[in-house]
């Protein structure tokens, strides 16, 4: 095995690129020669290490599951954990739920002081627009629901003129 | 993540709040026209309508008691009207106030357009079947005019009172 192989394996073995194969081969090349250049020294090392952390097997007896008083050590670190993130999703819905209700019905939550809070929350100050005299508003609002009056009677009358001619074209088609 | 969460529900709260302050649709769409010379603006106050509703048909002056009967039960349930109106360009501004006013909140309650191309448009918000506001928005040759009624607004009482106007 020369030198120039093992750079070009060592090379794709730190890209990741190296078969499981190849790998082994590198792992036994480092562990078995004895003068490697100085570069190398490292990753004899490192690959003895790795072998012998492979050695190291479990003991037979190792039980996976934990036992009544390994539980009952772990139980008050888990269940914290598990509360928190309850707490905190259980506190996400409930904000969510309260503004889904508040976009919904926000006239219900604004409802007691209506009239009051009407006037404070616009920015613009609609005070100055409004009539000197209670008899000039008086008057404007009268022509303000007359003009509505006149314009949705003028409306329907079309609307239901339309529709008459409609009914006549139905009349010749039929 | 949790500061993401943090920060729509911010902005969710936020956007609710300025939807709450521009509630009606002459501060949303025109507050830019309401200093401007060419238009005339009037405001009726929730007191103003207090106070209309609490007079005596009489005060009104008016020939017909149950026109003026349908007017005080309407004034009743106002809690505002804006009046915007101008003779400067008013199809100009007509355009505009169709092209600036949200469809999706505001929904038509009836178009006209007759031949002398007189536009009318009534336009109404609701929620939960209740009507908030109401938007009459006309526009013609000569003037160009939006009027924002807001209140818990009845169509049986307007309907009411067109009948009564167009005995």
């Amino acid at each position: 095995m020369d030198n120039q192989y093992i750079k070009s394996l060592l090379d794709r073995y730190f890209e990741g690129e190296t078969s499981l194969d190849e790998e082994k081969m590198l792992s036994t090349f480092f562990q078995n020669s004895k003068d490697l250049p100085a570069e190398w020294q490292g990753f004899q090392h490192l690959f003895q290490f790795f072998a012998e952390e492979k050695q190291q097997t479990a003991p037979s007896n190792l039980v996976l599951q934990p036992s009544g008083s390994q539980l009952l050590d772990q139980s008050p670190k888990s269940a914290t954990i598990i509360s928190l993130r309850w707490a905190r999703s259980v506190a996400a819905a409930i904000a969510i739920l309260a503004i889904a209700l508040w976009i919904l019905h926000p006239y219900e939550f604004a409802k007691p002081a209506e009239p009051i809070a009407e006037v404070q929350k616009s920015k613009i100050d609609w005070s100055k627009y409004e009539p000197k005299t209670t008899e000039e508003a008086i008057q404007i609002t009268r022509k303000a629901f007359h003009r509505v009056g006149y314009e949705l009677n003028r409306g329907t009358r079309i609307a239901t003129s339309n529709v008459e001619k409609m009914g006549q074209m139905g009349k010749l088609f039929n | 993540m949790k500061n993401r969460i943090i920060f729509t529900l911010a902005l969710i709260a936020f956007s609710t709040f300025s939807v709450i302050a521009q509630n009606n649709a002459i501060e949303k769409y025109f507050s830019g026209y309401l200093e401007d010379q060419r238009f005339n603006v009037v405001y009726i106050s929730p007191k103003l309508f207090q106070m209309i509703s609490k007079l005596d048909t009489k005060v009104l002056n008016m020939k017909d008691e149950a026109e003026a009967k349908a007017i005080m039960d309407m004034a009743k349930d106002m809690q505002g009207l804006r009046i915007l109106t101008t003779d400067t360009t008013p199809a100009v501004f007509y355009k505009e106030a169709k092209a600036k006013i949200n469809s999706k909140e505001y929904e038509v309650l009836m178009t006209v357009r007759d031949k002398d191309g007189d536009n009318i448009d009534f336009l109404i918000k609701e929620n939960n079947n209740i009507i908030n506001e109401l938007l009459l928005l006309s526009g013609g040759k000569e003037e160009f005019l939006l009027m924002s009624f807001i209140g818990t607004l009845d169509l049986n009482k307007i309907t009411n009172l067109a009948k009564q106007i167009a005995k």
